[in-house]
């Protein structure tokens, strides 16, 4: 399942440390984060269009937390 | 409302359809139209903006039939699909390199062309034979051939 939650505070240097490809997925309002966590891949073979279907899927049924 | 059955998972089409729409594409009425989703999808992929489909090469360049079921599936939400930007940057840029790319070719037949000739060579055809097939499947002249290896020299 994915999580999307906002960042706390010291929480996006964290997570970019352990992994930079998530930097590119910070929402253009820089609060909302999309941590993946065994989300059912999609059928693109590129990792950055992996996560960018992973979250626009999100987006679209609304997993962002408010 | 019945939901559409898609070959892929849903998130993926509407990418693909995103794409379309974004590139005042999509739309399905004629075949040319058809053919031309089908080149700009092709494209797509070249450039990793997209979800793979498989292409096969027939009498119009490389065709997809599970994108084509897909798009059909798709049609009746056309108005509701995003064309949003990607979110990450690279992505973007992408995708205004695919946008610039199919606004340079803008004759569905240069489209046919470019587009057979680089999966002839995606599929191990030598520049030479791949020019050679393409001149026997789609009458392509020499000036045809010369301006779609210029085009996608631009992109791969």
């Amino acid at each position: 399942m994915t999580t999307l939650r906002k960042a706390k505070t010291g929480e996006l240097q964290e997570l970019f440390s352990a992994d930079p490809a998530l930097e590119k997925y910070v929402s253009h309002d820089k609060e909302k984060i999309l941590v993946l966590k065994a989300e059912p891949k999609s059928m693109a073979t590129d990792p950055l269009l992996q996560v960018e279907i992973s979250f626009r899927k999100c987006e679209r049924v609304g997993v962002f937390d408010k | 409302m019945v939901t559409p059955s898609f070959t892929k998972p849903v998130d993926d089409v509407l990418l693909v359809a995103g794409i379309l729409k974004r590139l005042k594409a999509g739309s399905l009425a004629s075949l040319s139209e058809r053919i031309r989703c089908q080149k700009i999808q092709y494209f797509a992929q070249v450039l990793k903006v997209s979800s793979p489909y498989s292409f096969g090469l027939y009498l119009h360049g490389p065709y997809s039939p599970d994108l084509a079921r897909d798009l059909f599936a798709m049609e009746q939400y056309s108005q509701t699909i995003l064309d949003a930007p990607f979110v990450s940057e690279e992505l973007e840029e992408r995708f205004v390199q695919l946008q610039k790319f199919i606004s340079n070719v803008k004759e569905l037949r240069m489209l046919e062309i470019t587009a057979t000739l680089h999966w002839l060579v995606s599929e191990g055809y030598t520049k030479d034979s791949a020019d050679k097939k393409v001149s026997e499947l789609k009458q392509a002249s020499a000036q045809e051939l010369h301006k779609a290896h210029a085009s996608l020299g631009e992109i791969v």
